[in-house]
């Protein structure tokens, strides 16, 4: 094939969730819709794929991404992280799993993968975030059902049962 | 699947308990199984042509192209849409509750967003494709952007057979 002939197809690698996967992709084809149709990983979900409301936030090379807005070819060779991650393989629950629930910071459980995830990599980078920054760092997604405020306290309380180990 | 919720030893009343949810074990995991993410064998997948207006007359849609693009099982338009169903069920009191409102906009498009026509293909990418060649012609109606504003007298309404959008119970700007 020549340079000058258009491919609508591209062979990637990536890792999610400590597994490597090789795959032939459509150019076009939006990562989270990679996860979900090619990986069946649904616990990201896609709430307007507008880049507006983060349910589909994923981790990429440990920041926090919405993954509506990437190509999964620009994915090739990073590593990915999606919610279906969190728990331990005996489905022992990370603290802020279990705040999430302990706080009453979900409803109908949509917005959840997005917002743990966008949580996780905020605590990953910041161990005892104030409240202003758990609100930046949550800026990106919407819940309908909560109201944020158990969702703050859901990220704060993990980050103080952490601490206190 | 662990269970956030510990085992209830005794036979609790509810009535000033906390009660721990019974779904929230699955749903922090990914686990929740909500309808997008149900996969059946040949199914078809769905994809909306949304006003880009915030209010417009729908003059017409034509679904001419869509159908007959590569994959395409089927369209519905907002005028099918009324013949095929019944309104959704209002629960507001009168006026609000005498609305009608549509899984498709039907007439008249109230908000940036709102589905006008929908193609369903063999595959996401191809009814993406597909609803671009839908052709809806609009008439763009005024707006208004503020909530105080939009309670003032001639404001344009979302629904003008309704003929306002203050209920009784909403104060009055003073």
């Amino acid at each position: 094939m020549s340079l000058s002939e258009p491919s609508d197809s591209r062979s990637i690698s990536v890792e999610v969730n400590g597994q490597t996967y090789e795959r032939e992709v459509a150019a076009r084809r939006l990562l989270v819709h990679f996860l979900r149709d090619d990986l069946d990983l649904t616990g990201t979900h896609i709430g307007c794929d507008t880049g507006n409301c983060g349910a589909c936030t994923i981790q990429v090379n440990g920041q926090a991404v919405k993954s509506c807005m990437m190509l999964a070819v620009q994915a090739d060779g990073a590593r990915l992280r999606t919610v279906e991650d969190l728990a331990s393989d005996d489905g022992e629950l990370t603290p802020l799993q279990r705040a999430f629930s302990t706080h009453h910071a979900l409803q109908c459980g949509y917005c959840t993968p997005g917002m743990l995830m966008s949580a996780t990599a905020l605590l990953e980078q910041n161990p005892s975030p104030s409240e202003h920054e758990v609100r930046a760092a949550l800026q990106g997604n919407i819940c309908r059902c909560t109201g944020y405020w158990n969702i703050i306290e859901a990220v704060q309380a993990a980050a103080q049962e952490v601490s206190a180990k | 699947v662990s269970s956030v919720a510990p085992e209830r030893t005794e036979k609790g009343t509810f009535v000033g308990e906390s009660i721990p949810r019974k779904e929230d074990g699955r749903l922090v995991q990914g686990q929740g199984v909500f309808v997008d993410d149900m996969k059946r064998h040949n199914m078809g997948y769905i994809h909306f042509v949304r006003s880009p207006y915030a209010h417009a007359r729908i003059l017409s849609v034509d679904v001419g192209a869509a159908l007959e693009a590569p994959g395409v099982l089927g369209t519905l338009t907002g005028d099918e849409v009324a013949i095929l169903t019944e309104p959704f069920f209002q629960i507001a009191p009168p006026p609000g509750g005498q609305l009608k409102d549509y899984a498709l906009a039907v007439g008249r498009a109230r908000f940036v967003g709102d589905p006008v026509a929908a193609v369903v293909a063999t595959t996401r990418e191809l009814a993406r494709d597909a609803a671009e060649l839908v052709e809806v012609d609009y008439e763009p109606l005024p707006v208004s952007v503020d909530i105080m504003k939009a309670l003032e007298a001639g404001a344009p309404l979302v629904h003008p057979e309704i003929e306002t959008r203050a209920s009784p119970a909403t104060p009055t700007r003073r």
